[in-house]
């Protein structure tokens, strides 16, 4: 049963995702419900090449050949707002592509409303746990929250802040990874920043490696 | 409201039909969405979810891994990778007996997360 609800929210997309990763933390809802939602994971397939192509050329506004010396088109990782790549820019720095996915604002702003609306209303009339609960708090921070989250524009200036601060101190520098920004490279629905090896594989390294051999992997 | 060198008011500029229109159009894209999201529903509950549960389970296509959308599904109704997921007496990723902790103190005493 808990794979059919996981599969189910997996196959409805983002906002459905991301509404059930919050819901999970929510303690008015009932444990079993609570638990199965808490599981749902955020990985999806890719993106067609042709599809990450366009986007790259629609947000940088030259052809992907004059800007990158190659691009892997296998993605790193994939998860429900972006998916992200391996690629050389031509001066021969290392970059990760976060590319977000196609319709994204448009889908978003919809399922919101039924989300938030219709779907939460209902959930309101079945379950007498969350009936007198105000959910107007809730409902304003995650449609803030996940417009945020896929506004990379935003998302790339404030971690270009991060990264100064952390460059600015150097005892953060010491232990902290921040990857650095690329803004000129930075759009709307594109994150280009520096590529950080092994660091899809920090979990499975944790277990095996010592915390300076896996600080070497990670900044070397 | 000022437009050029006029100042026009806002009850002069609204217009009933126009209103009107806006309400439909957005009314139409849920509606459209709702049929939508309604349709991936009934897909995957009376064609992909039967599908892919038998064929994790059958001993002659559980060990074929699905190309594309297909495979994270197949991970997600996998009775092994379901069964991997639960360790003492939590699942990965869940702080575990959620509901026994009163305080942060008591939350902060426990170890953050189960690991697999």
């Amino acid at each position: 049963m808990g794979g059919i609800i996981r599969g189910l929210v997996t196959e409805l997309g983002s906002v459905f995702i991301k509404f059930s990763q919050i819901m999970g933390m929510r303690p008015e809802l009932p444990p079993f419900i609570r638990e199965e939602l808490t599981q749902v994971q955020d990985k999806m397939p890719g993106m067609p090449e042709a599809q990450v192509r366009s986007t790259l050329e629609k947000e940088l506004m030259k052809p992907v050949e004059e800007l990158f010396e190659w691009i892997d088109y296998k993605p790193v990782a994939a998860a429900s707002l972006a998916v992200v790549h391996h690629a050389k820019l031509r001066d021969g720095r290392e970059v990760a592509l976060r590319v977000q996915r196609p319709f994204l604002p448009g889908i978003v702003a919809l399922d919101t409303i039924i989300v938030l609306r219709i779907l939460l209303g209902g959930l309101r009339l079945l379950l007498p746990q969350i009936r007198k609960t105000d959910l107007t708090f809730f409902t304003l921070s995650f449609e803030g929250c996940i417009r945020r989250e896929i506004d990379f524009d935003l998302e790339g200036h404030v971690q270009e802040r991060c990264w100064q601060a952390m460059q600015a101190s150097q005892q953060t520098a010491d232990y902290m990874v921040i990857a650095q920004v690329y803004l000129e490279y930075t759009s709307n629905k594109l994150l280009t920043m520096e590529f950080i090896p092994n660091l899809m594989r920090v979990d499975e390294l944790f277990e095996k490696c010592t915390p300076d051999e896996l600080w070497a992997l990670l900044t070397t | 409201m000022r437009i050029g060198n006029t100042i026009v008011s806002a009850v002069a500029l609204y217009n009933d039909g126009l209103w009107g229109l806006s309400i439909t159009y957005r009314v139409l894209f849920v509606a459209w969405r709702i049929a939508e999201l309604s349709f991936i529903a009934i897909r995957f509950l009376f064609l992909r979810a039967p599908i892919l549960l038998l064929w994790t389970r059958l001993p002659v296509t559980k060990n074929i891994t699905l190309p594309g959308r297909y495979q994270t599904l197949q991970d997600i109704l996998d009775p092994v990778r379901e069964a991997k997921l639960n360790i003492a007496g939590g699942r990965t990723g869940q702080m575990p007996f959620l509901d026994a902790y009163k305080s942060p103190e008591d939350v902060g005493k426990q170890q953050e997360f189960l690991r697999p």
